[in-house]
């Protein structure tokens, strides 16, 4: 194509198709990178961004693929807590029983269950091979929850490099125990953040009890717990920096 | 032939660069800017032989091309712009051609100044690289991808905001 006819036609295109012009060869990537192009497209998004002078650091064309839509992706810095200045302080009672009490050291909740025990069902297989990061520890001795007793869970957080504490669940009850048909049970509590961060609310942490399947009409045992912060927080460093932002006492 | 100085000519004769004649009638060639502009300086001329107009740009089939559009949109020159017969019928005449033709037929509609029939055939090709992948704009373009591969990897990754 001749470089009159893609004069002609470029400034017809969207920007996320003019910027796949500029991947195409030499010719069309000079055409496309022509700032006047880009201010045209700013100048259609923003109109009044045009009122002033040309910006004299920032080209047009950097102007538009920095602010095209609301960048999603966060850029964090590593996170001011490393996990094993962290332990969970983790309780279980089944009707005001205390069925499990342990104190679990950041790496070791981080390092998860290594090996799955037989016995697992499918569906829960498949979800704790799943992409989401989760936090989980083995239970040993394993335990189970007589039919029809309600179980709840509290966990504290402990920070060594501060010397505080932070609630993480208090008392909350594991709801929908009775329906076993994802071999889970789960439980949350919402998180009480830092005065320093007062616009942030309603993010969970989730506790689960994980269910063995051993195809009898047994109770089955509990083999495992897992945490998770799935509404906001999806990977180590992320988990991490919400933790950092709870309210430490 | 008695020669009046308000002659209006009825037809002009138009050359292709491959030495095609075509007998074009004059309001049929108005839709050209460069014809009409021939046109109109041989009438203000006062000469009422037939005009010979040379096009050194265009083959005889992309030229036969775009007289067929320069025919049919004559033919619509009184209605209004927006007739929905017309647009339904330029959408079809482009729709035929291959990538090669449409980008004859759009340098011969810049060179003759047909300028209804470029703004077509920009949005046409502009309509076809929307929502594209480069490799697939490479391929219906038929275009071969000169960045080495460290180029091609820096300006990837120069537009990764646009690519997710």
């Amino acid at each position: 194509m001749t470089v009159e006819i893609l004069k002609m036609v470029f400034p017809l295109l969207e920007g996320v198709d003019l910027a796949s012009c500029m991947v195409v060869c030499k010719q069309w990537r000079d055409v496309a990178q022509d700032d006047y192009l880009w201010k045209c497209l700013c100048a259609r998004r923003w109109p009044s961004l045009c009122k002033r002078p040309s910006p004299s650091t920032v080209t047009y064309y950097k102007l538009y693929g920095t602010f095209h839509k609301r960048q999603r992706r966060r850029f964090l810095l590593p996170p001011r807590l490393s996990l094993s200045d962290l332990d969970f302080y983790i309780d279980i009672w089944a009707e005001g029983q205390l069925i499990f009490s342990e104190v679990v050291s950041g790496p070791v909740l981080d390092a998860g269950i290594v090996n799955l025990p037989t016995g697992i069902s499918d569906i829960l297989r498949y979800h704790l091979a799943g992409p989401d990061y989760k936090m989980m520890v083995p239970v040993e001795p394993r335990f189970s929850v007589p039919v029809g007793q309600t179980a709840s869970v509290s966990v504290l957080a402990g920070r060594k490099d501060l010397n505080k504490f932070a609630c993480i669940i208090n008392k909350a009850m594991f709801d929908d125990y009775v329906d076993r048909t994802s071999f889970r049970a789960l439980a949350f509590d919402y998180l009480d953040f830092s005065p320093a961060h007062p616009f942030i609310s309603g993010i969970r942490a989730w506790i689960s009890l994980l269910f063995t399947d051993d195809g009898t009409d047994k109770v089955p045992d509990v083999f495992g717990i897992e945490m998770d912060f799935c509404d906001a927080a999806n990977n180590e460093k992320e988990v991490l920096w919400l933790l950092d932002m709870l309210d430490w006492k | 032939m008695a020669s009046s100085s308000s002659s209006s000519l009825s037809r002009v004769v138009v050359k292709s660069s491959d030495n095609n004649l075509f007998v074009v009638n004059k309001k049929v060639a108005s839709q050209s800017q460069l014809l009409k502009q021939c046109i109109d300086n041989m009438e203000e001329k006062g000469t009422n032989d037939v005009i010979l107009i040379p096009l050194s740009n265009v083959t005889s089939n992309i030229l036969t091309l775009v007289l067929e559009y320069c025919e049919k949109h004559a033919d619509f020159a009184d209605d209004d712009n927006n007739n929905q017969e017309l647009k339904q019928w330029d959408h079809e005449f482009l729709k035929k051609f291959d990538y090669a033709t449409l980008n004859s037929l759009t340098m011969a509609a810049d060179y003759m100044v047909t300028k209804s029939l470029l703004n077509l055939c920009c949005q046409f090709i502009a309509d076809s690289i929307k929502d594209l992948t480069v490799q697939q704009i490479r391929q219906i373009f038929d275009i071969k991808n000169d960045f080495t591969p460290q180029e091609e990897a820096d300006i990837k990754n120069e537009n990764a905001w646009a690519f997710r």
